[in-house]
């Protein structure tokens, strides 16, 4: 679906639009340099210290969904509700 | 006067004194400049502080009004979350509230943080005091202005200089810690791999102890950096605020980017001159550097801001909480909660950064700009190595007049400020004088986790560049 934009929304925004596109092809300045660099998601991705309370990968910790008989998803036990309980 | 010490160097007599004081002041701030979206009663305030217990007892502390509290309307300055009262705390007000110190209100704020003037925000512009026909800086402009205006220390939060820049245009002390070494649990995301929350102080003895409590690690936050770094940064922390100036921490080699400092303008370069020459007679050894990809920090920035507050503020679409306006259909609902509850300058950045991450243009803006942190991040890291900082003024001019630098025309504002918020390194402002009666801040860069360097330098500072004591008055300086 496509929503419709206020009127006299988009000349609002043209001139803006303009300004900023100018901004960001300065980025194209650089385009051969930057070929040479991997993206940097997040600032601290190589040097930041490992999170010791999760696991490293996510994908081996993904609980296997399993399904009821009508087709719904039935949610796995939560982690550590045991514990609570039996403590 | 009250602001003439650390808050750290108040007796409990004077905590106790220095309350209903603190509270008349912020309550100008209110009234005169609009600093406060919120501003809670003398009654609320002195009730918790009476309940209160801790080393913080006694100091009221302004809150930017992105940073959730529990009870107390939230609404990140925008029409959307003008009904949004938070049911917890974030870590960092929970760190506040354990050691006694009171949250007086929530500051007013740019729109969503985006904005450097203090004058998107859905509640009013506000003013600055050292000349009320100028911006205040932003996005964290009531924080700035209510520690201006005779205050201890405010809250902030710092995407792009939304700390540092109002800091500099509102003659206070404005930190940016390093990525990671603040809890960002309870802070209303704008762009994550950016922003941090960012201390204002008048003292940098009572920047050194709030940032020691409010660095505590907290798991809640995945992007928290747990380890060494931080235990040792904190020691060091602790011994700045109780013994103040360590001389050896002075024994520095500092970097100027020549090729950014010829932007700003003539009168702020001579300050900056002037400034260098102070740290040099401190012992300090200032040499120039060229940092030619350093020009290119602004529309990286730029472009990963946008896309980052396209995906951030996908969340507003008026079903789950906030503002939500009455349509026949769902998606018009959508459209009309979302068209008249975000202001202009959220809404160009929402479709520019929907725009630069879309298929077919992702690949020359948003991964392109990915690149160019990297590149940007590792060339600053390589100064980094020869020097333990890089200098340069906060702002390129003073604070400009209301308009001036309202929207993308205001963006180059910004050019100084960005580029710790791209690599993730910790950066100050320093108040270091006035041109034409309008206040100039001095940004220092420093490593990862070295904070208590940047304090040290700034405690150094103090009362030969910086006048702590000095305050605004009514109708300019």
């Amino acid at each position: 679906m496509r929503l419709a934009m206020i009127d006299e929304e988009p000349s609002k925004y043209l001139e803006d639009v303009k300004k900023i596109l100018e901004l960001f092809d300065e980025v194209e300045k650089y385009g051969e340099l930057a070929e040479k660099y991997e993206p940097l998601y997040h600032p601290l991705l190589d040097s930041a210290a490992p999170r010791k309370d999760v696991p490293r990968s996510w994908e081996h910790e993904a609980p296997i969904s399993i399904y009821s008989a009508d087709g719904y998803v039935i949610a796995p036990p939560l982690k550590g509700v045991r514990k609570i309980e039996e403590g | 006067m009250f602001i003439d010490k650390p808050f750290v160097e108040w007796t409990d007599v004077e905590r106790e004194e220095n309350l209903r004081k603190q509270f008349e002041s912020f309550l100008e701030a209110h009234k005169y400049f609009n600093a406060f979206i919120t501003l809670r009663s003398m009654e609320e305030v002195e009730g918790e502080f009476l309940k209160a217990g801790g080393p913080l007892k006694g100091l009221l502390v302004p809150v930017k009004d992105n940073i959730v509290t529990k009870g107390i309307l939230t609404t990140c300055g925008s029409r959307i979350l003008s009904n949004f009262v938070p049911i917890y705390d974030a870590f960092v007000i929970e760190i506040l509230k354990s050691n006694g110190a009171v949250v007086v209100g929530k500051t007013n704020m740019d729109e969503f943080a985006m904005g450097n003037t203090g004058e998107t925000s859905y509640y009013g512009r506000t003013l600055n005091p050292w000349s009320e026909d100028r911006v205040p800086g932003g996005s964290s402009s009531g924080s700035a202005v209510a520690v201006a205006w005779k205050g201890m220390v405010a809250l902030g939060s710092d995407t792009g200089g939304s700390v540092r820049q109002p800091a500099s245009y509102n003659y206070v002390v404005g930190l940016k810690p390093t990525y990671g070494l603040i809890s960002r649990f309870g802070l209303i995301s704008y762009a994550d791999s950016l922003e941090q929350i960012g201390i204002f102080s008048r003292y940098g003895r009572d920047l050194a102890y709030l940032l020691y409590l409010l660095s505590q690690y907290d798991a809640r936050d995945m992007t928290m950096v747990e380890g060494w770094e931080r235990e040792s940064l904190r020691i060091e922390l602790l011994n700045l605020a109780f013994h103040g100036i360590d001389e050896k921490k002075l024994e520095l080699r500092v970097a100027y980017p020549i090729n950014l400092v010829e932007k700003a303008d003539v009168e702020v370069q001579e300050l900056f001159y002037k400034s260098i020459d102070v740290l040099r007679n401190m012992g300090v050894k200032v040499g120039e550097v060229r940092a030619d990809f350093l020009n290119v920090a602004l529309s990286t920035y730029y472009i990963i801001a946008m896309v980052e507050a396209s995906s951030n503020l996908a969340r507003y679409s008026g079903v789950g909480y906030g503002l939500r306006l009455e349509s026949p259909t769902y998606w018009d609902a959508v459209a009309k909660s979302r068209t008249l509850g975000f202001g202009d300058e959220v809404k160009r950045r929402i479709i520019m950064g929907t725009f630069a991450s879309s298929k077919g243009y992702e690949g020359k803006y948003y991964i392109r700009a990915l690149r160019l942190r990297r590149l940007i991040k590792e060339g600053l890291l390589k100064l980094l190595k020869d020097h333990d900082c890089i200098i340069m003024p906060t702002t390129p001019t003073p604070p400009p007049k209301f308009g001036e630098a309202l929207g993308p025309k205001g963006y180059i504002h910004d050019m100084y400020t960005v580029i710790p918020n791209l690599t993730g390194n910790p950066a100050i402002s320093i108040p270091i004088g006035f041109v034409n009666g309008l206040p100039i801040g001095l940004q220092v860069v420093g490593r990862y986790f070295s904070e208590d360097v940047l304090i040290n330098l700034e405690m150094s500072l103090e009362h030969k560049v910086y006048n702590p004591r000095l305050t605004p008055r009514r109708g300019g300086s």
